[in-house]
């Protein structure tokens, strides 16, 4: 069978090292393989650091791009996956910027998931209060949306940005309680009643300093990523006399070793999908062979997430 | 009638009982603040109390923050400075049956006020200790040795052959880590600053003392990088340090805080969080204590007395001075940190 994809010989610049090719694979099975056609796949931070080479993980060369996509089976030797089911798949070393693959049985998506599972932790009950940085990324509208599911309160920061105002009022109508700008976090953070039992940390720097620092006495600050490409900042008297903890959360690491939770948020994830509840975020479509324009708005920081439309199957978003 | 009773009750016992303390009545530059205070105690020890006779106390940095002001507890003033020492009890209450003169003590808690040759305790406010201790071990017990003791048992499950790492090794608290790595066969990785003189000797002495591998901060950022995967490490510097420290904790190990003394922040890499899934906790040894574990604080008294009774603990050097030396004492406890200053 042929595909199209776009793959990568050398770690660089993933506007120049990424190209568009067309090749030849067996539709020939393994066990407990399945066949698939890829519908759509976003470009994630993470992506561009495998590209890049700047990730932990680091395929063999030459590998397929991305991690993330959605898509239908047209071939499967697995016994809980036929021909005709839509799947999902995240993981760190799958390949979906093409249009066929041959996948091992998995259905993640790595936004929810992520919020899902750090929203666990830290003893939240119905009532509490959250308080994450990075509000407008993926996780973190993951995040407000799950949370207004679960009946907890969030306090979410954003950077400033001419169109503050907006944002603001979305994130907000998403389920929001409170959003501030980083400078507001200096002038409102230490005067606000409800102390954050939960932390959630993307971005690092001295925002990570400043959203443990909220934390109520024995609170928890939950690391899921390092957008500012800063180390992550605690205060000495957040962990000695606070008595906060903080810890990292990586979601294939947290699956691999929770498989009964992992079926539960996996079941009520769709469930919100399906209700309504949770929304994808807004994404810019493009098709495969606008792979350059698309990995250029991605790491320009000033586009929305960027998705590959691979086959318009007109019901393929979830 | 009644005044003239009690005009002679403390003529009697200023007379007989007259005893020297340090007291700060605000808060502000210790050397400053803190000035020699004389005070009667009555004649006979109140119910329910203890007259103990202070032998020694140390300045630790945590009084000097104290008296400055900028410490979490403050007690009300005036306030005697000091929350560490050893004190025998010279005579007690009427109907205390727990104590008896000739005991070793130090305080239950902080906020005691050691700086003191004599005082009146209610009983719940000391705690006995083993009489095998010496002076300078019973002295600084309580904040040290035990913080040491705690963060290598309350954590990580640490068995023999395990490695534990930690920065400013130098310390008091560093010092004993090293002590109880070596009694309990843990390795121990010491992170030190490194110094234009004496460093050498530096290595031999904390190796003496129980460290495996000592190095200094700047090779722990280049050729010591990703050699060490310790269970524990345990952070009393923050800044770069804490981020080379993070860097060699093992997967699922655990980064232990108990001082700041860089004053920065704790600087942690993405990937220790996210690819070795380590956490971090912080420890306080006067939280400890304020939440009870008194049968944990009887068992490892005893541990620490064998340790120091059989010479496989030692005590730091100490530079002792007469608590009527209190103002050079203190001045020198802010500036001169090879020695901790005693007050005997």
């Amino acid at each position: 069978m042929q595909r199209r994809a776009i793959k990568y010989s050398k770690f660089g610049d993933p506007r120049q090292v990424a190209e568009l090719v067309t090749e030849t694979i067996s539709a020939e099975l393994e066990p407990n393989e399945a066949l698939v056609r890829w519908l759509a796949s976003p470009i994630n931070p993470l992506d561009i650091n495998k590209l890049q080479g700047a990730y932990a993980f680091k395929p063999p060369l030459p590998a397929i791009g991305g991690s993330e996509a959605v898509g239908r089976v047209i071939g499967s030797s697995v016994t809980k996956l036929s021909p005709g089911d839509k799947v999902v798949i995240f993981t760190v070393n799958s390949s979906c910027w093409t249009d066929l693959s041959v996948i091992q049985g998995a259905t993640l998506m790595i936004n929810p998931t992520t919020a899902w599972i750090m929203m666990r932790m830290g003893g939240m009950e119905k009532g509490d209060w959250l308080i994450q940085n990075s509000a407008n990324s993926g996780v973190g509208r993951a995040v407000i949306e799950i949370a207004r599911e679960k009946g907890y309160h969030t306090i979410n920061i954003v950077r400033d940005r001419p169109q503050i105002r907006e944002l603001k009022n979305e994130l907000i109508r998403m389920g929001g309680d409170i959003v501030w700008t980083e400078e507001e976090v200096r002038t409102e953070g230490k005067n606000f009643k409800g102390r954050p039992k939960l932390a959630l940390n993307g971005v690092g720097g001295k925002s990570c300093l400043q959203i443990s620092s909220l934390l109520s006495r024995g609170g928890m600050l939950v690391t899921y990523g390092g957008m500012s490409k800063k180390a992550h900042e605690i205060s000495t008297s957040s962990l000695v006399f606070n008595g906060i903890t903080a810890v990292g959360v990586a979601n294939a690491l947290w699956m691999a070793n929770h498989e009964e939770e992992t079926k539960i948020m996996l079941s009520e994830i769709q469930e919100f999908y399906v209700r309504g509840a949770l929304h994808s975020p807004p994404m810019e479509e493009h098709p495969l062979e606008n792979y350059k324009k698309a990995i250029e708005n991605s790491m320009d920081g000033k586009h929305a997430k960027q998705i590959f439309i691979i086959d318009d199957e007109k019901s393929s978003k979830i | 009638m009644l005044s003239s009773t009690r005009l002679s009750h403390s003529i009697h016992s200023l007379r007989s009982l007259s005893t020297l303390q340090l007291v700060y009545s605000e808060h502000g530059d210790p050397s400053k603040v803190i000035r020699p205070s004389t005070v009667s105690l009555p004649s006979s020890v109140p119910c329910g109390q203890v007259r103990v006779s202070w032998l020694a106390a140390p300045i630790n940095p945590a009084d000097i923050n104290q008296i400055q002001g900028v410490y979490p507890v403050k007690p009300p003033l005036p306030a005697v400075g000091g929350n560490e020492g050893v004190g025998r009890i010279e005579e007690v209450g009427s109907d205390v049956s727990s104590f008896k003169k000739g005991d070793l003590v130090i305080p239950a808690r902080s906020g005691l006020g050691t700086w003191r040759k004599m005082g009146d305790h209610s009983v719940d406010h000391v705690w006995p200790i083993d009489n095998r201790f010496s002076i300078e071990a019973g002295a600084t017990l309580q904040v040290n040795p035990s913080t040491a003791y705690r963060m290598l048992k309350d954590f990580e499950d640490l068995k023999e052959g395990d490695t534990v790492i930690q920065n400013g090794a130098n310390s008091g608290v560093g010092r004993s880590v090293m002590q109880i790595c070596k009694i309990r066969g843990l390795k121990c990785v010491s992170v030190v600053r490194s110094r234009d003189t004496g460093m050498d000797e530096l290595r031999e002495e904390l190796s003496e003392l129980g460290s495996t591998t000592v190095v200094t901060e700047e090779e722990m950022a280049s050729k010591m990088r990703g050699k060490v995967k310790a269970r524990l490490a345990l952070n009393c510097v923050g800044g770069r340090s804490s981020l080379f420290l993070a860097g060699a904790v093992a997967k699922r190990g655990t980064m232990v805080t108990y001082g700041g003394m860089s004053k920065q922040p704790l600087s942690i890499p993405t990937a220790a969080f996210i690819f070795n899934d380590i956490s971090l906790r912080g420890f306080w040894m006067s939280r400890w204590y304020d939440e009870g574990n008194t049968q944990e604080r009887t068992v490892m008294y005893r541990d620490l007395a064998d340790w120091f009774a059989s010479g496989r603990m030692k005590t730091p050097p100490f530079e002792k001075i007469p608590m009527d030396d209190a103002t050079a004492a203190l001045e020198k406890a802010q500036t001169k940190f090879d020695k901790k200053m005693l007050f005997v």
